[in-house]
């Protein structure tokens, strides 16, 4: 299928940029990479009249370093975030996720911000309208009343899936944001509602410019781990990001994010406990792990049930905890 | 291998049409735009089973850009089914619903407009009454008393019946030392053609119809389009351009050829639709669902005495190619074992699921998926390995199977030998470290069919090969390729005998007005009854030059030998005459005509029993082949999910004609073989499919694939063109027991359907662990 008519734009400032989706409110849509907005264009399962193309704006293609901050432009593809000799060392979790993403042409075109701000998925709700008419019930994502997946739920069950949001948030990122009201400074879970429906807390004209990623400490490892089917194009079924700062074998932080079980990226907070404080071992590690699989309820919206998911939970966690450890023992020997 | 006397048999040679596809520059249907073309768009059914009541497309007519509207009232009133004309009470099928509706996706209303864009927004308004009735999605839903009927006039939803009984089977499972019967389902999968179903149409004032249509029989398409429409057959001319992919899914008529040619006849302009992946996905073809009930009796030695198969097909709301899927359904079953008491009873039952096709390999999937995992079992409780079990019970050359298949060459053993070999069988098996395992599974497939599809009154495969006084030669063949390479074949096999190069020949895409007829692009029928075919029209073409040099060089025609682009008197030390040469003194001799060889293929009912489709009994094929499958696969025992690693293949193709080509065929194979045992799965729900995109489905990718050797044994069939059987269709059938044979071996967990979930494999891994 084609492309609908729409009104076209190519602000080259920000603030321009801003502007035309704060005029034509509700019914513009800003388009970076276009992975995620024009498939579900061309399927008709989102509609924008107009479209707010941001990739002629200066100086948001760039991944920099000033002082302690890596700065990383809302317009850099994932496929640079990969090459980025900045995003190496204690940071390659980051450039790992990157290469999470999709396929190779994908990661070409998509960018970070997009990725960050990609739809939440539900198996029912990304079909065109093929018969006329969605062959399913008007569910809360299109507007309506049900949820197709948890027939007699009264919220939706739609999952937000992104690789990279999850090391980010364990690196504390923070997000600059542009709007009408002029520029603010979030963390970066700020921007997540948590809602399937409306994934996002932000207004219609909010643009991401900028993440900033502060330098972890020498002692501060992570990793990043997806699950999915295939080795290539897949979302992930599960993925964990976990970082951990060691002083003599002893962890003083910890931080574990994952993504796809839920509409946010979700923080398994009893888990860090767990953690927190205690000397790491591989004991450890599976008490963490069972303290995850405990505390996180994935949505089944994958085709498993919540029973497989849960254990997959426990699983990707441990392998992230692991993998965290591992690298540290490599990068200190 | 074996090439010794050969120019180009047997040598890798690329496509002749490879680098215009690479390029971008070869011609689709998609890509055909004729003068005041307009686009068709399909309204299709919400409801998986339903009255209309009404359809009010008044306003959708009246928006600027639309052309034409058409309902089950504007199409001819002429059921379809692709046997329509060898089994006409199969015809089930309006192209545009008369009455009702019969599944999520079945055509009610088709639009044609100036642009895709409005006649897709024309189907919005468009508005239809329906009231819904009871639907059953399963086969057993389907069978029960009080099941609502799918076709007013079928009773119990049996599409199909087929009861095969050769020898004494019951007697036969007394006189055996081990009995045991085991149930099989299968799932429901998509051929995943790249190029979707597309056609164009131009039914011009002469009354002709021009249809350009992505199928893989031109031939029918234009008998059974004329039927339709109740004109002359004449009348009707199908051009195939390149077609990206068939597997089955494009065998016979599809609803928007019809819907092109009505729109076209009504307009007065070419109309072209194209489906979506989404449309095809949800409501084209697909490999049917099967549930198999089957049971084998063997002495203490592992020798076949019996064998019983109940097998149970999900057709979906209509018929398609229902009675021959049924009918190979229990065929496949008779074939690569000795087996002297067989009873197979196959049945295809109605649902208001989307209909199913024949797909790659025909119904073998899903028959050699219970009929060797059986094996398997049959083999771990008596103690034999399964490799062994298998050459003890195989066929051989010279046998004749209980229901009258006659195996002209090959025989399961060398196969079974060489991947055993190839493997390092005897060092893996059962020796393997926890959590990886190798399991096996024969195979055996066809050599083309032996139906008289088109009617009595012409053969299976006729080809005329034109010699142009230039040096080169042009085929005329109807033969359709769909990206299997056959016209690369075609072309190798002529160059043979004409001893030209490949690049000396040319070959032309089938236009039925023009090119001499051949059956279908099934059944692994081309490279054997077509290759045969083009054989015998360049041997005619080459005696033609022959004679005429004989007079020329007052010799005998023995004499000659056609090599090198030249034509030789053999022994003699004079450089002979180049082709070109013989071409041009060949045609001064006949005043100027131009020289045309032909040659054509059909059964020979003297040298085999002919096929008898109501008891079974005779040789389906001229040829059959054999084939053997070993996997090695690792569990990840947390997760479930399985990595095959590597595929270790055999297979029998008679002799290779083409090295690049069989390597990709079996390839090809091994992905599909693959996807269908371990990735792919369409969702379904009330009919409604969940999946319909290449994202949510999951064909294995690039980087799924494991490590695979071909290992390719040469039987040198008799009737085949320099011995060539079938290389392409059989060997998606062993992957997926081999696969589930090979995570038995490595876990201990018999797992006997599909589709195959990690998470179905993590509950029985922790089921085992709780038990230990």
């Amino acid at each position: 299928m084609r492309l609908p008519n729409f009104e076209y734009f190519e602000p080259e400032t920000i603030q321009d940029a801003v502007n035309l989706l704060s005029l034509h409110k509700g019914k513009a849509k800003g388009l970076a990479g276009g992975t995620d907005l024009l498939p579900k264009l061309k399927r008709r399962v989102t509609e924008a009249q107009t479209l707010v193309n941001l990739q002629a704006i200066p100086g948001l293609r760039s991944i920099t370093e000033e002082g302690d901050i890596i700065k990383i432009g809302a317009l850099t593809t994932l496929g640079e975030m990969e090459e980025s000799s900045l995003l190496k060392g204690n940071l390659a979790p980051l450039s790992e996720a990157a290469r999470a993403v999709g396929s190779v042409q994908l990661r070409n075109t998509a960018t970070l911000g997009g990725n960050l701000c990609q739809d939440t998925r539900c198996l029912y709700y990304d079909h065109s309208h093929l018969f006329g008419q969605s062959v399913w019930e008007k569910c809360f994502k299109r507007g309506g009343e049900v949820c197709n997946l948890i027939k007699k739920s009264k919220k939706c069950f739609a999952v937000y899936s992104g690789d990279v949001a999850p090391v980010l948030l364990a690196l504390g990122a923070k997000v600059r944001v542009m709007g009408s009201a002029g520029e603010r400074l979030l963390d970066l879970s700020q921007i997540y509602s948590g809602k399937g429906e409306q994934a996002y807390a932000l207004s219609p004209e909010d643009l991401i410019a900028e993440i900033h990623v502060k330098k972890p400490s020498p002692s501060s490892y992570g990793a990043y781990v997806k699950y999915r089917e295939r080795g290539s194009i897949d979302f992930p079924i599960v993925g964990a990001a976990a970082y951990m700062t060691v002083d003599k074998e002893t962890v003083k932080d910890a931080k574990i994010w994952l993504t796809s079980v839920s509409s946010a990226p979700v923080e398994a907070v009893k888990a860090e406990a767990v953690l927190q404080g205690a000397k790491l071992s591989a004991d450890l590690i599976e008490k963490a792990a069972l303290q995850a699989h405990e505390e996180i309820a994935p949505y089944p919206n994958h085709g498993y049930s919540a029973w497989y998911l849960k254990e997959m939970v426990k699983v990707f966690v441990k392998r992230a905890c692991t993998k965290t450890w591992e690298d540290m023992k490599g990068g200190q020997a | 291998m074996k090439y010794e006397g050969y120019s180009v048999i047997g040598k890798p040679i690329p496509r002749v049409e490879g680098i215009q596809k690479s390029k971008g520059e070869a011609v689709y249907t998609t890509d055909i735009v004729l003068p005041g073309m307009l686009y068709g768009k399909i309204l299709r059914s919400p409801y998986p089973h339903a009255k209309i009541i009404s359809i009010d497309t008044s306003k959708a007519e009246r928006i600027k850009g639309v052309r034409s509207v058409i309902t089950g009232r504007d199409i001819p009133k002429v059921p379809y089914s692709v046997s329509m004309t060898t089994v006409p009470d199969s015809a089930d099928r309006y192209f545009l619903a008369q009455d009702k509706v019969r599944f999520v996706g079945d055509e009610v209303v088709a639009v044609a407009a100036i642009s895709e864009e409005i006649a897709q927004e024309a189907l919005n308004y468009i508005h239809v009454e329906y009231e819904q009735l009871p639907a059953v999605f399963t086969i057993a839903e389907a069978v029960k008393p009080d099941a609502p009927l799918i076709h007013d006039h079928i009773p119990g939803n049996i599409n199909t019946t087929i009861l095969m009984d050769f020898g004494d089977v019951d007697k036969g499972f007394k006189e055996s030392d081990y009995v045991r019967e085991d149930r099989f389902v299968t799932h429901l999968v998509q051929h995943c053609f790249m190029e979707s179903h597309s056609a164009v149409a131009n039914y011009d004032s002469s009354g002709r119809v021009t249809l350009w249509t992505s199928t893989q029989s031109p031939f029918v398409n234009k008998q059974h389009l004329a039927l339709i429409l109740n004109i002359p057959e004449g009348n009707v001319r199908v051009i195939k351009p390149h077609v990206g992919g068939g597997f089955g899914g494009k065998a016979g008529l599809y609803p928007l050829d019809l819907h092109c040619a009505i729109l076209s006849k009504k307009t007065g302009k070419p109309v072209r639709i194209c489906y979506t992946r989404e449309e095809e996905f949800a409501a084209s073809s697909r490999r049917h669902p099967a549930e198999i009930n089957i049971k084998i009796g063997v002495k203490k030695d592992g020798t076949i005495v019996s064998r019983q198969a109940n097998i149970m097909l999900d057709g979906g709301g209509y018929n398609s190619l229902g009675p021959v899927v049924t009918f190979l359904a229990a065929l496949w079953l008779s074939h690569v074992y000795r087996q002297p008491n067989i009873r197979f009873e196959s049945r295809r039952y109605y649902t208001n699921n989307s209909p199913c096709t024949p797909m790659r390999g025909f119904t073998s999937p899903q028959s050699y998926l219970a009929s060797e995992i059986q094996m398997d079992l049959v083999a771990e409780e008596l103690g034999i390995d399964p490799i062994e079990l298998r050459m003890k019970n195989g066929l051989k050359a010279g046998d004749t199977t209980v229901n009258g298949f006659y195996i002209s060459s090959g025989g399961l053993q060398e196969c079974l030998q060489k991947v055993g070999e190839g493997s390092e069988w005897k060092k893996k098996y059962k020796k393997l470290p926890p959590f990886k395992g190798i399991g096996m599974s024969s195979t055996g497939l066809f050599s083309g069919n032996q139906l008289p599809m088109l009617g009595p009154q012409t053969a299976s495969s006729t080809i005329f090969i034109k010699a142009n006084p230039d040096g080169t030669a042009s085929i005329l063949s109807g033969v359709t390729d769909v990206g299997q390479g056959s016209d690369t074949v075609l072309c190798q096999i002529a160059a043979e005998e004409l001893g030209l190069k490949v690049e000396d020949i040319r070959i032309t895409s089938v236009d039925t007005d023009h090119s001499p007829p051949d059956l279908i692009s099934v059944s692994a029928r081309c490279t054997f009854q077509a290759g045969n075919a083009a054989k015998r029209a360049a041997i005619d073409l080459k005696q033609k030059l022959f004679n005429t040099l004989a007079e020329k060089f007052e010799a005998n025609i023995e004499d000659f030998e056609a090599r090198d682009q030249r034509i030789y008197i053999k022994g003699s030390s004079e450089k002979g005459v180049s082709f070109a040469e013989a071409v041009a003194l060949c045609q001064i001799t006949h005043q100027g005509m131009s020289i045309m060889g032909e040659g054509t293929w059909n059964p020979d009912p003297k040298q085999q029993a002919e096929l008898n489709m109501v008891t079974g009994y005779g040789s389906f094929s001229p040829a059959y082949t054999f084939g053997a499958v070993v996997a090695e696969v690792e569990v990840d025992k947390d997760t479930g999910q399985v990595k095959v690693t590597n595929l270790y293949h055999s297979h029998d193709c008679g002799r290779v004609i083409n090295l690049l080509g069989v390597e990709g065929q079996l390839g090809g194979a091994c992905q599909m073989g693959l996807g269908y045992a371990l990735f792919e799965d369409i969702v379904v729900e009330d009919g409604k499919t969940l999946n319909p995109d290449f994202l949510d489905y999951k064909m294995p990718t690039a980087v799924d694939m494991p490590e695979m050797s071909s290992i390719f044994v040469e039987s040198n069939d008799p009737g085949g063109p320099f011995g060539a059987k079938e290389g392409a269709e059989g060997l998606v059938g062993p992957i997926g027991p081999a696969i589930l044979n090979a995570i038995h071996n490595a876990t201990g967990i018999r797992f006997k359907g599909l589709p195959l979930t990690s998470e179905m494999i993590l509950k029985e891994l922790k089921k085992k662990k709780g038990e230990e």
